[in-house]
């Protein structure tokens, strides 16, 4: 740490096999492997079909739960007939439902299934997304014997599985909503369920895909041009 | 609009330092000294492995090896 100037650290050209560029690196990847171990402990959480969750709210400060709930919308029009005349005038509902924490009491095996449906597909997304991620970020802080390299032909092509994987998650979050919507309804009384899909997620979605999508032609690029670099005496 | 690239896979232009190595009398390691490039590179660009060489790299083998570009440069 000594040899190494404040200007070195600002700018940070400090030398890759100095202490600090090791703390560099170790915290880069520490910061991957737990983000990767808690979304893979989430996504078992997800197939065993449990959930563990703790609320923050104004009211009661912590709220800890350890029963699995579902979001569903609940119709207000059947809860309280006639609450529309009830508002102000000036006020008008976006919506017909509520959203509301459903637990299910006594799941069968089609309900376990659909819960399941409705949660697991996004876990295993985001776990895969994360693993594509920290593979990259790995092979481009390097360690302390070798150089990191963000421009080579692995990237390139977890790059473009991170790319189909951001644009097929609609269709992924798509099936677990009409999962949960089912499941919401036959949890709850008849004309108790709005069914609901949002579509909201779709655009940003897609977007990143094609955002990451771009990322990968530009990587491609740049591990054509490193290879003629590095075939230049 | 690009023409379509040469394939890579198919080399046309070859480096021949063996011959002029002999008549100099110079060791690849001694050339390598000489022209400033390491003796990895020189291994690379004698094995015909390089994909390109810089003109101040063949300046200097030209320099050293007392000849032509077109002495070790051969189109196959």
């Amino acid at each position: 740490m000594n040899d190494i100037s404040i200007k070195q650290i600002l700018t940070g050209t400090y030398p890759r096999n100095s202490r600090l560029a090791q703390w560099d690196r170790r915290i880069l990847k520490g910061i991957m492997n737990v983000v990767l171990f808690l979304a893979l402990a989430g996504t078992t959480v997800d197939v065993m079909d449990l959930e563990g969750s703790l609320h923050f709210n104004p009211i009661s400060a912590i709220d800890a739960t350890f029963q699995r709930s579902h979001w569903g919308r609940i119709n207000m029009d059947t809860v309280v007939p006639g609450f529309r005349e009830k508002l102000p005038p000036n006020v008008e509902l976006w919506s017909p439902g509520v959203w509301a924490a459903i637990k299910v009491e006594h799941p069968d095996r089609t309900t376990k299934t659909l819960s399941r449906l409705s949660r697991v597909p996004s876990s295993v997304l985001l776990v895969a997304i994360i693993w594509m991620l920290r593979s990259i970020v790995v092979t481009t802080v390097g360690t302390n014997t070798s150089e990191g390299d963000p421009f080579i032909r692995p990237n390139v092509r977890r790059l473009y599985i991170l790319a189909l994987l951001l644009t097929a998650s609609p269709v992924i979050d798509f099936v677990s909503q009409i999962a949960e919507s089912e499941l919401v309804s036959r949890s709850l009384p008849k004309d108790f369920a709005v069914s609901s899909v949002d579509f909201s997620s779709f655009v940003p979605s897609i977007g990143m895909g094609l955002l990451v999508l771009v990322l990968a032609e530009v990587f491609k690029i740049g591990v054509r041009l490193r290879e003629d670099v590095e075939g230049l005496v | 609009m690009h023409s379509k690239a040469p394939r890579r896979d198919v080399r046309r232009v070859t480096i021949d330092l063996d011959s002029h190595l002999e008549s100099s009398g110079l060791t690849l390691t001694e050339l390598a000294s000489r022209v400033g490039i390491t003796l990895v590179n020189l291994s690379v660009l004698r094995n015909n492995r390089a994909k390109a060489i810089r003109f101040s790299t063949l300046e200097a083998l030209c320099e050293e090896l007392d000849c032509q570009p077109g002495d070790i440069l051969r189109y196959e």
